[in-house]
């Protein structure tokens, strides 16, 4: 019976989402003639690709009853090391030679680094106990402060087009970043629905306590959340750096807000336990036909932040009155 | 547990084959990196080194004599800067390519002043000590700012040039400058819209002869 | 019950859609899209707005744009290269016929001029240029090195040969903070009695710069001058120096030819500024974009547009970002 009511909530909560979004495309369909073009869809599509990635972290990482502050810093920190290692190389004076990455290389130690850094974050949380909110807090500031001293302040420029492909380049026509947001999904939806470990992450964010009692390594789940977190934000810093070929020390700021965000709009819980990552697609959906769609209409951006700031609030209050019907 | 060991050597076959082929990195010399380096960079002294001994020799020729310019100046300020002087960009100063003789009538530590021949009222003095601006490089009309991928580079040009006037050119104005001796030169000057009439111009040189 | 819910909040999300539709078609009803019929559009895209001198450049080069009968619209890029990635993807897609472009970074910057290239919208680069010139239609850009070195010169002059000083650097990774400081130093280094007894960043913004001298004043008490890289630094130096009792003592240069320091040059308080001329650079850029547009191709890569010293001798000409007579 409950199993029953909870699939029929959350389809309520996915078919909020995606009336919404019928009724924003049908609207600027027809407010804007070039709204329903190939072109604009695939251009909705590149640019929600970063914000897909960091919010199916995002999403795995609110399943089990967290949150990460710290994905827009480990974005930066991720994508400054990719171009980094692939510009310049790592010299070791001492033996005076230099390694020279190459993109596979780089794009290696890009993702490692988020891997790194997520596993820290998870690490923190579990063996000191500290709530989410604080470490990944202090992650932010860690990561940003690497950021700067690794790039020194500057951009790296300059990093050759294989490596800007997975950024710009089209495969079929469609552009690169969207296949690879689309591939992520694929695997995580996979990893949520068909895995024991997609059925412990809802358990531990559902109960911890009963999780726990059930014999379930929870530490082990939120450690593994925490770095598969860490590590889309990698990619995620991949795909902006490739994008702009060059990695700016002050990328991916208020990124963890927009990703937060998607995931919400997106029908999951901020308590944990409920939520899909289809759902979260949906929210980033939304968020990016709203940008386009106001933006054709020569709406300023700033009143698209209010509006963003409108929809969040409407979705969360939804979903707080969906809890709550979820006790009686 | 086997079946899991096996799967790991699989594992870690498959990631050394592809290691191989598609490497994470290669190792190489930290030194021959630096010097390929400093190769490819930008060389503002090679760029000179050609001009000071190439083009800018050959065309002494077609420096403007100063008194035509002057004239030029007194009578129609703005055509004068149309005809003999080059303007970069956007620019309320023009540069001119110009020569003259003259005889000196001061010269100390600072700077060689020069009565020159048709000049009237105006004074001309050529500084000693550092030289700065953009005299020669646009004055000579032999460098084109669009040449360059970035002004960074071509303002690299101006320091070098003005380096080799300092080393080159002046260290002979300053031995041979006296008081009442003829003197010639050519070089760059920088003059700024509504002051064509000025009661002095600094000329940068680029040859100083004492026939 | 939770059909009764579920109805509820359709109506709701439906209500919210029909505000929607019907504050943005009160708005915008007939302007923003269709290319085909209607004016062209131009696409001012700036680097940021958070600072009046650039907001000088987008206004007029938008307030040109339209005098020459485009529709003009201002892009903000908040000194961010992603954002400014995401409104070339927008321009892009929605059919502009130019772009005139502040850049907010040399070499970031050249991946976005080159897919609006490819797309055939020219762009025209205005006040910073881009390291590349094949993709770009014309760049028209300030020449901050040698407007340094003209303040470098002045410096040596009011200053003198020897002398302590401080130099305020403005944002770390800004091409510009480095062409100004490259160009003073290549001036006043060349004077071994000139000292440079601090060099920060205050990050171009006059608060900072206020705290930092602040700071600075008391390591260093006895300077003789201080070179801010642009005029809102210059200002909150000045404040600064007021506050401790040294503004008499302590000449201050900055760099832009903001209203505010132009006053004060002309009340003795400043030393110098380097005038840049953002409303020159903005109508240069709107009337090559229309030149384009109507068929001319023949147009100069770089058009560097010189940057002039301001003191209290010549001060008279100058106000408003640029010349008096403009």
């Amino acid at each position: 019976m409950n199993t029953r009511q909870m699939t029929v909530r959350d389809w309520l909560a996915r078919s909020q989402s995606l009336i919404a979004l019928l009724l924003m495309v049908i609207a600027m369909s027809l407010l804007s003639e070039s709204f329903l073009t190939a072109e604009n869809g695939l251009n909705i599509l590149r640019q929600i690709s970063v914000n897909l990635c960091l919010s199916i972290g995002m999403t795995l990482i609110i399943l089990s009853g967290g949150i990460d502050l710290s994905v827009g810093a480990i974005l930066a920190l991720s994508g400054a090391v990719a171009a980094g290692v692939l510009k310049n190389g790592i010299a070791i004076p001492a033996l005076d030679i230099l390694l020279q990455f190459t993109v596979p290389g780089a794009i290696a130690a890009g993702i490692l680094t988020g891997l790194l850094l997520g596993w820290f974050n998870g690490t923190v949380i579990t063996r000191f106990r500290l709530p989410p909110f604080v470490a990944t807090l202090g992650m932010f500031s860690i990561a940003r402060g690497l950021t700067m001293l690794w790039t020194g302040g500057f951009p790296i420029t300059g990093l050759g087009a294989t490596f800007g492909f997975i950024g710009t380049g089209l495969f079929l026509g469609v552009p690169m970043p969207v296949w690879i947001g689309a591939g992520l999904v694929a695997v995580f939806v996979v990893l949520t629905r068909k895995t024991r470990f997609g059925r412990y992450l809802y358990a531990v964010g559902g109960n911890e306590r009963a999780a726990l009692l059930t014999g379930l390594r929870v530490n082990n789940v939120k450690v593994w959340v925490y770095t598969l977190g860490g590590g889309l934000a990698g990619v995620a810093g991949l795909l902006v750096t490739a994008r702009l070929d060059s990695a700016q020390p002050n990328a991916g700021l208020g990124y963890e807000l927009d990703s937060i965000a998607a995931v919400v709009i997106g029908g999951t819980s901020l308590s944990g336990g409920r939520g899909t990552i289809m759902g979260t697609v949906l929210g980033c959906l939304i968020i990016g036909v709203l940008n386009n769609g106001l933006f054709l209409l020569n709406v300023s951006p700033f009143w698209q932040q209010v509006i963003k700031g409108f929809v969040i609030i409407a979705a969360v209050a939804i979903d707080k009155a969906n809890s709550k019907s979820d006790d009686a | 547990m086997p079946k899991r060991i096996v799967y790991w050597l699989a594992g870690i076959a498959v990631a050394a084959g592809i290691l191989t082929v598609m490497p994470l990195f290669h190792v190489k010399s930290l030194e021959s990196t630096r010097q390929q380096a400093v190769a490819a960079a930008f060389d503002p002294v090679a760029v000179v080194d050609s001009l000071w001994a190439g083009e800018l020799r050959e065309s002494i020729n077609d420096a403007t004599p100063l008194p035509e310019l002057l004239a030029a100046l007194r009578a129609d300020p703005a055509a004068a800067a149309a005809r003999y002087g080059r303007r970069l960009g956007l620019s309320g100063t023009a540069a001119y390519w110009v020569s003259g003789q003259g005889v000196v009538t001061a010269a100390d530590d600072k700077a060689v002043e020069i009565a020159v021949d048709g000049a009237g009222d105006t004074g001309i003095v050529i500084r000693l000590g550092p030289v700065f601006g953009n005299a020669i490089r646009d004055g000579s009309a032999l460098l084109d700012v669009n040449d360059f991928a970035s002004t960074r580079d071509f303002n690299a040009l101006s320091v070098e040039i003005n380096r080799r006037v300092e080393r080159d050119v002046l260290p002979d104005l300053a031995a041979g400058a006296s008081v009442d001796r003829v003197i010639r030169f050519t070089g760059g000057v920088e003059i700024a819209e509504g002051d064509g009439a000025a009661a002095t111009l600094e000329i940068v040189p680029y040859v100083v002869a004492f026939p | 019950m939770n059909f009764n819910r579920f109805t509820r909040r359709v109506l709701v999300l439906c209500a919210l859609a029909g505000l929607a539709l019907g504050g943005c078609s009160g708005d915008d009803a007939g302007s923003g899209e269709a290319a085909s019929d209607g004016p062209k559009r131009v696409a001012v895209v700036v680097s940021t707005l958070n600072n009046p001198w650039f907001v000088v450049l987008a206004e007029t080069a938008r307030d040109r744009a339209a005098e020459l009968g485009y529709e003009a619209t201002i892009f903000d890029s908040q000194n961010d290269p992603a954002k400014e990635s995401a409104h070339y993807d927008n321009i892009i897609a929605s059919g502009y016929s130019a772009i005139l472009f502040n850049p907010t970074d040399a070499d970031g910057s050249v991946a976005n001029v080159r897919r609006a290239a490819d797309a055939g919208i020219p762009v025209f680069c205005m006040d910073r240029e881009i390291n590349a010139t094949d993709v770009a239609v014309s760049q028209i850009i300030s020449d901050n090195y040698s407007g340094a070195v003209a303040v470098g010169r002045y410096f040596v002059e009011a200053v003198g040969e020897t002398g302590k000083y401080v130099e305020l650097l403005g944002l770390v990774g800004d091409n510009n903070t480095w062409n100004r400081s490259t160009g003073f130093h290549s001036v006043v280094d060349r004077y071994e009695g000139l000292e440079m007894v601090a060099q920060q960043s205050a990050d171009f913004d006059r608060a900072r710069a206020l705290e930092v001298l602040e700071a600075v004043l008391q390591a260093n008490p006895d300077i003789d001058a201080v070179f801010a890289g642009n005029d809102a630094m210059a200002m909150g130096a000045y404040q600064a120096l007021v506050a401790a009792g040294k503004a008499d003592t302590v000449k201050v240069f900055g760099f832009d030819g903001a209203d505010d320091v132009v006053r004060l040059i002309a009340e003795g308080k400043i030393a110098a500024t380097a005038m840049q001329f953002p409303k020159v650079m903005a109508r240069t850029a709107a009337e090559s974009a229309d030149r384009y547009v109507n068929g001319e191709r023949d147009f100069q890569q770089k058009m560097p547009v010189a940057v002039e010293l301001v003191t209290p001798a010549n001060v008279g000409k100058y106000g408003d970002f640029g010349r008096r007579q403009e």
